[in-house]
């Protein structure tokens, strides 16, 4: 019974969201990988919203079968009894059919764990754009190895449309064997020179961490090379934005 | 002599083996809450069993979902750390405490700890082969620290000073000022300070909670400051045994070692919990803390009633109350831990003696309202009977 119901969820949380997407046509950035998919997405918005664009995004665990659609339908669970769910099953509804405000563009993490995952998201929501970050063994689930992951960030390039592009992560193996065989427009980061957003002379000092893009001085008060590579993706995507 | 043959089991765990043995009894002793885990944390572990990611080990530092939504919250906070080299997350905060101090010390090195202070600091201290040196906290000014007090103890052998914050057993939030003296002292000897910061959600006053300051969240002070919090009361998970710490990388990286030999990594059906308890909103757990204050409130009113044998500072935050004895109303008065062993034997109820908690402890208990309503009541109770029959 409780599978049944799950599924009936799943359908209907996904019938409306695309109900609303179709409504709304918002741009949709992908932002997948195995780490860092939060600070980068975070990253983007920030940049996006200084452009003036209306944006959006998911928080970090909607990101599943029915996160996915609550972030797009902007909810939030409520619980998980029976009662939450009817609670959520009419604020879907009204959220789909009602209210004409919704952002231009929607940065949504798309996490994936285990094969298949991202087929699923795929359902869901089809993204214009998609920004990756790394790919390397997960610790989140270690039944899942690295060719299994490869292939589920190869579901999400495949998916991308003609008039959209990537945005990839040049230091990372993975993710450059992928996109060497992407024919479209995508754009790459990082410290290798090679990348077309690169970061050069970066140092960290006590208060957080310095480094220069295109000869412009950078900091953030944030420790972690991650928050570096969020930079530049965003940077990265800029370019197609600015 | 070994360790084995020195270190003795806490006073606290002392109190809870004895009462454990005896039927009808009331503890208030271990600071235990009485409340389950809460549903989504239990939920999110019993999917990472059936989906079977927890029967392998994660990497020692922690699985990096859980380790990057720590980095998350300690930004909201004001505290910027990378997730990949400088957050661990340990099993439990006396993990976290063990890994840092067999770290950092050397045999017979000083850790300056305020007096009182949670009593299982002594042991792991020992342990790591060092030396606790008690600094007594100011009680005329609701148990603070005294930097100038922690200054008097240096000496060439103090390697760290470690500090509960908000402090188990007085209750005690310390001042931000006294805090930032106490880290300016550690800059200038090259000393780690490492800050227990379990308790920091159990702040019972709104304006103190928004002003709650931790060093850590100075980026001048970063290299000094190993911070640790737990999941074991905030979130009612002791039993999950999961915790985190954060500092800077350098040194990170040499608790990681001792980290791994200690235990390899955290339990990883417990970091998934973890992860759940993290996704919580305030809101979520304002019920804990409204019933946290009710309790307080009873176990107050109580020792109101009592104040010819004991008197209080009411705590801005813990679930303790740590009232001190009047020694002179209370006949053939021997020290807290006779006291306790007899409020043991005659009236059924276990305490903690405050000399488990350092010698500033001593002429005080520690009584926890991190128990039902009903044990508290019930502990009240059977004080009563016992002091008016002293």
């Amino acid at each position: 019974m409780r599978i049944i119901f799950r599924k009936f969820i799943e359908l209907y949380l996904r019938w409306l969201t695309k109900l609303v997407i179709y409504r709304h046509r918002p741009d949709i950035i992908a932002v997948s990988g195995i780490t860092n998919k939060t600070t980068t997405k975070k990253a983007i918005m920030e940049r996006l919203a200084k452009q003036g664009l209306n944006v959006r995004g998911n928080p970090r665990s909607y990101n599943t079968e029915i996160g996915l659609p609550l972030a797009v339908l902007y909810l939030e669970l409520s619980g998980y009894d029976f009662a939450a769910w009817l609670k959520t099953i009419w604020r879907a509804l009204a959220s789909a059919l009602g209210g004409r405000a919704f952002p231009k563009v929607l940065v949504l993490e798309f996490g994936v764990s285990q094969p298949g995952d991202m087929k699923k998201l795929l359902k869901i929501v089809r993204p214009r754009v998609a920004v990756f970050t790394n790919i390397h063994p997960s610790s989140f689930n270690p039944n899942v190895n690295i060719d299994e992951l490869t292939l589920e960030m190869a579901a999400l390039i495949k998916a991308i449309p003609p008039n959209g592009f990537i945005i990839y992560n040049y230091d990372d193996d993975n993710l450059r064997l992928l996109a060497k065989d992407y024919a479209r427009v995508k754009t790459s980061y990082g410290f290798d020179a090679k990348a077309d957003v690169v970061a050069t002379h970066l140092r960290q000092e006590p208060d957080g961490l310095y480094w220069e893009t295109d000869g412009r001085s950078r900091f953030t008060a944030k420790f972690g090379e991650h928050h570096v590579y969020a930079e530049l993706a965003a940077d990265a995507l800029n370019k197609h934005y600015g | 002599m070994s360790l084995g043959d020195t270190i003795e089991l806490s006073l606290i765990k002392q109190m809870e083996l004895l009462a454990a043995q005896r039927q009808g009894v009331v503890s208030l002793a271990q600071g235990i809450p009485s409340f389950d885990t809460p549903e989504s944390i239990k939920k999110r572990a019993m999917e990472a069993i059936n989906d079977g990611r927890a029967a392998a080990y994660s990497l020692t530092s922690g699985l990096s979902d859980l380790r990057e939504e720590i980095e998350e919250d300690l930004e909201r906070g004001g505290m910027f750390y990378d997730f990949e080299k400088e957050i661990i997350v340990t099993a439990g905060s006396i993990e976290a405490i063990s890994a840092t101090l067999l770290a950092v010390l050397e045999s017979n090195d000083e850790v300056l700890l305020p007096s009182p202070t949670y009593a299982s600091y002594i042991q792991a201290i020992r342990v790591a082969r060092g030396v606790p040196v008690f600094v007594p906290l100011d009680e005329s000014r609701g148990w603070l620290l005294d930097p100038d007090n922690f200054q008097k103890r240096l000496t060439t052998k103090t390697r760290a000073i470690l500090l509960c914050n908000p402090n188990n057993p007085t209750g005690s939030v310390f001042a931000s000022r006294d805090l930032v003296k106490i880290g300016e002292l550690a800059k200038e000897h090259n000393l780690i300070i490492i800050s227990d910061e379990v308790y920091k959600d159990f702040i019972f006053d709104a304006t103190i909670k928004e002003n709650y300051f931790t060093l850590a969240s100075l980026p001048a002070f970063r290299k000094q400051v190993v911070r640790i919090f737990s999941f074991s009361k905030a979130y009612a998970m002791t039993g999950w045994r999961i915790g985190y710490l954060h500092t800077d990388r350098d040194l990170a990286q040499r608790i990681l070692k001792i980290h791994d030999s200690l235990v390899t990594c955290a339990p990883v059906v417990s970091q998934y919990a973890a992860m759940a308890a993290l996704r919580l909103k305030p809101d979520d757990l304002q019920v804990y803390m409204d019933e946290y204050k009710i309790r307080r409130q009873i176990l107050c009113d109580g020792l109101d009633k009592l104040s010819d044998y004991l008197s209080y500072i009411p705590p801005l935050a813990t679930y303790f109350v740590f009232p001190k004895i009047n020694t002179k109303m209370t006949a053939n008065y021997a020290g807290s831990l006779v006291l306790a062993k007899e409020l043991l034997e005659r009236a059924n109820l276990a305490v903690v003696p405050g000399i488990a908690f350092g010698p500033a402890g001593e002429d005080h208990l520690r009584l926890s309202f991190g128990r039902t309503r009903y044990d508290i009541e019930e502990g009240i109770k059977r004080l009563q009977l016992f002091f008016k029959n002293t």
